[in-house]
């Protein structure tokens, strides 16, 4: 593995970041050379950290005319050998879809954040949610595999952000951080390590620059432009050389096979979540992102009261521990999903807990969810 | 763990206020964690901003039952008392207005504005006096620390009024 | 085209994807022509193009890095090819519908900021490759898929929008002016500024069999007759050559 212990920019110790800050300092640990973005609230922190350890590390920055551009200039970017990163929040999110499903088709590493926001459309710009959880997976069109990853403190920006760097390089796809406007604007403590890993990209290696080729779940290496391999890279239908093959069933059977199982047959290396009190837990709560804290808060609470209950919290969304699901459903007497929508990661968690009926605990107001409120549920063990 | 309130009309400060306190908490070693309401429209309207310090990481990084009341407008009472902790004390403007809500357990009235007014000829500071207020009652930081933050954080020409505030406001007798 | 120059096309490509009578190949032809009079270091240009059949001149048919984009979107990715390594040459080459119609302002902001890249619009005045569509490029009267009575709303000017956007090196010519075209090409490649070329190609089977112009023969004819080469005045009744 081409993995490299380096030194942060920062010095190791105790910092006091914002949730936005924190994340542009992670990619600049990581090794982030490349940024190019838009004005967005509650985003644009994200970009003016980025702009100021930019000038001081003579790395390259562009704010384009609009979210499109921005994710067509870090695709473009990546082909050079930067690792490149852009940050927005829930109206550029879908701006960018297209060329986000671009960046799954080339197979083109790169970081691209949202700060979930109110929504639909203009929504509330300043309000927290977290009503991406299905877009970040499926807003795309067409059949595909996406990772995500949701950090549930100004801390786990920064380390979560690395991690995103690393698993795009790895696996040569584009990587969401799924944040919510309550994390990307709270001002927390983040204790900053000596050293993180790096993942260099895999550029000279045996074989084509494209998978589809056996193995299918390998991932091919990545030239980058200006070497000598003349690249076709399209994002229309291609054989393992990048030639277009738009009419071959074959050759999209075994391109879709080839981006699917380069993800799903290394989830163990991509899904990471945490337990807490789940051991002897008749109540399971099952949650991600700021409504988790919220949700550790009112297991704790429960346990004070003699419920036993506990909590699985996912740090990467997509793709979901699925397994887990099906033995903590097995386990769980009463089964609840809090989070800030109406149901997105409860409806799949109920494609995996054999019939036994997940309890939702939602709030799409723009304001947090509450220990209080998942606390009640979890008294009752019944859907507010 | 502490948990912090500060309120007030957009544009007295209190995400200020709360800042310098979350920093301060650091330097003393605490986890801090520190958040605020605002909208677009920031100025004039109600605004909120919390700070949680404890001694290990905070599940839960905003203010559910505040230790301690911060608030500097009557507007702030009426919409952030839910949130107020029966054992919570309260410190208000009491140059600005009357508390007649019975909240928290104790209540005690600053002359914050007024202060701010007499002595710097306006009322820019008495968010400072109030967090030197907030400091002798919370117990968790002291007047080196938040002086240390306000060294990194104020206009150096303003850093002597700052301290100033600080002081006024935490060596008042009530 | 001498035969020497055949290394800058991929061998096993062919034949094109173009019409009979389709003048990408014109500009195809001068282009690989340019690279071939310079000796050009081919694995130091990556050509960048969107969707359509502008999209098509250079990917794949040109054997160099090659990134063929989203519609529309070719500007922005050769944007940050070059920032993030300014030491390739980058050249865009796309369609009137692609780079002029749902990615205009892709194009202005580039000449705003005078990014060096050379951006380069085959354009046929129609959406080719979806049946004949009216694009922003199509002129006032000419009848399209979508206009069958005739279009109602005015083109853009090309020349005129890029140089109003702050664009400088902007270039016009025809499938007539393949030797002018040429030595255009070899100008600009030679420097690291943004340029801009409207190469009008015209498309004999969707645009020139709905407005008189069905034989290719004739449509060269009419780009012919009704150009002027720009020396200081600009007839907008005439097809304004050269550089401007």
């Amino acid at each position: 593995m081409p993995i490299e212990k380096k030194k942060t920019h920062l010095k190791a110790g105790k910092y006091f970041m914002q949730g936005d800050e924190a994340c542009a300092e992670g990619a600049v640990a990581a090794g982030c050379t490349f940024f190019a973005g838009y004005p967005i609230t509650p985003a644009s922190e994200i970009m003016e950290t980025i702009v100021r350890r930019f000038e001081e590390e003579k790395r390259v920055f562009v704010q384009m005319e609009d979210e499109i551009a921005s994710m067509g200039a870090i695709v473009g970017a990546s082909w050079t050998g930067a690792k490149s990163m852009t940050a927005t929040s829930g109206p550029g999110f879908s701006l960018k879809m297209e060329n986000l499903g671009y960046a799954i088709m080339t197979e083109t590493p790169c970081v691209v954040v949202d700060v979930q926001r109110v929504g639909p459309s203009t929504g509330q710009a300043t309000r927290t949610a977290q009503g991406d959880l299905m877009q970040a997976r499926w807003g795309t069109h067409g059949e595909h595999t996406i990772i995500a990853l949701s950090p549930w403190s100004v801390e786990e920006a920064f380390y979560e952000t690395v991690r995103a760097f690393n698993l795009a390089e790895e696996f040569r796809t584009p990587v969401i951080i799924l944040m919510e406007e309550a994390t990307g604007h709270l001002r927390e403590t983040v204790a900053v390590r000596e050293a993180i890993e790096i993942f260099n990209r895999v550029e000279e290696g045996n074989g084509a620059p494209f998978g589809g080729e056996e193995p299918l779940d390998a991932v091919p290496p990545m030239p980058r432009f200006g070497t000598g391999h003349r690249l076709l890279v399209t994002g229309s239908t291609h054989d393992p050389h990048g030639y277009r093959k738009t009419q071959d069933r074959v050759t999209q059977e075994r391109l879709l096979s080839h981006l699917q199982q380069k993800i799903e047959y290394h989830k163990e290396r991509i899904v990471q979540w945490e337990e807490y009190e789940l051991d002897d837990a008749e109540t399971v709560l099952i949650s991600f992102g700021f409504a988790a804290r919220a949700a550790l808060k009112a297991v704790k609470d429960a346990r004070k009261k003699g419920i036993k209950a506990g909590l699985m919290r996912l740090k990467t969304v997509w793709p979901m521990p699925t397994e887990r699901f099906e033995t903590l459903a097995a386990q769980a007497k009463t089964l609840i999903v809090p989070e800030m929508n109406f149901g997105q990661l409860r409806g799949e968690v109920q494609r995996f807990t054999g019939g036994k009926k997940v309890i939702g605990v939602n709030r799409a107001d723009g304001e947090v969810i509450t220990p209080e409120s998942i606390l009640r549920a979890v008294e009752g063990g019944t859907s507010l | 763990m502490k948990e912090i309130m500060f309120a007030g009309i957009g544009g007295q400060g209190v995400i200020l206020s709360a800042s310098i306190l979350a920093r301060a908490g650091i330097l003393k070693g605490y986890y801090a964690a520190q958040s605020q309401s605002y909208g677009s429209e920031s100025r004039g309207t109600a605004t909120r901003a919390e700070v949680v310090l404890s001694e290990e990481f905070v599940d839960f990084p905003h203010v559910e039952h505040a230790d301690i009341f911060v608030v500097m407008a009557e507007m702030g009472v009426k919409l952030f008392a839910s949130k107020v902790s029966q054992e919570a004390i309260v410190l208000y403007d009491n140059s600005v207005f009357e508390l007649s809500e019975n909240i928290g357990k104790e209540r005690i009235g600053i002359p914050a504005t007024r202060l701010a007014v007499d002595t710097f000829k306006k009322p820019l500071y008495a968010n400072i006096i109030m967090l030197g207020a907030m400091m002798r009652h919370c117990g968790m930081v002291g007047p080196e620390e938040i002086k240390t933050v306000l060294k990194e954080t104020v206009p150096s020409k303003a850093l002597a009024d700052n301290i100033k505030a600080l002081e006024l406001g935490s060596g008042l007798e009530y | 085209m001498k035969q020497e120059y055949l290394k800058y096309i991929r061998d096993n490509v062919f034949p094109t994807a173009f019409c009979p009578g389709c003048g990408h190949g014109i500009l195809l032809n001068a282009f690989v022509s340019a690279l071939g009079e310079l000796d050009y270091d081919q694995d130091n240009l990556v050509l960048v193009s969107g969707i359509g059949c502008g999209g098509w001149i250079a990917s794949p048919h040109m054997n160099t890095d090659t990134l063929h984009t989203t519609h529309g979107r070719a500007i922005p990715f050769a944007i940050g090819v070059k920032l993030a390594n300014p030491k390739l040459k980058v050249v865009v080459i796309s369609g009137d519908g692609d780079l002029t119609t749902i990615g205009g302002n892709h194009l202005i902001h580039a000449a705003r900021r005078r990014i060096p890249i050379t951006v380069i619009c085959g354009n046929n005045n129609i959406y080719g490759m979806t049946g004949g569509q009216a694009s922003a490029t199509t002129p006032v009267g000419a009848k399209t898929m979508t206009t069958p009575l005739g279009n109602d709303y005015r083109p853009f000017d090309l020349v005129k929008l890029v140089k109003g956007a702050g664009g400088e090196h902007v270039y016009r010519y025809t499938a007539f002016h393949a030797m002018q075209m040429k030595k255009a090409f070899k100008d600009v490649l030679q420097k690291d500024d943004f340029s801009f070329f409207d190469i009008l190609t015209g498309c004999p089977v969707q645009y020139g069999r709905r407005n008189e112009l069905r034989e290719p023969a004739k449509m060269i004819q009419w780009m012919k007759d009704n150009s002027v080469l720009y020396s200081g005045e600009y007839h907008d009744d005439k097809i304004m050559v050269g550089k401007f």
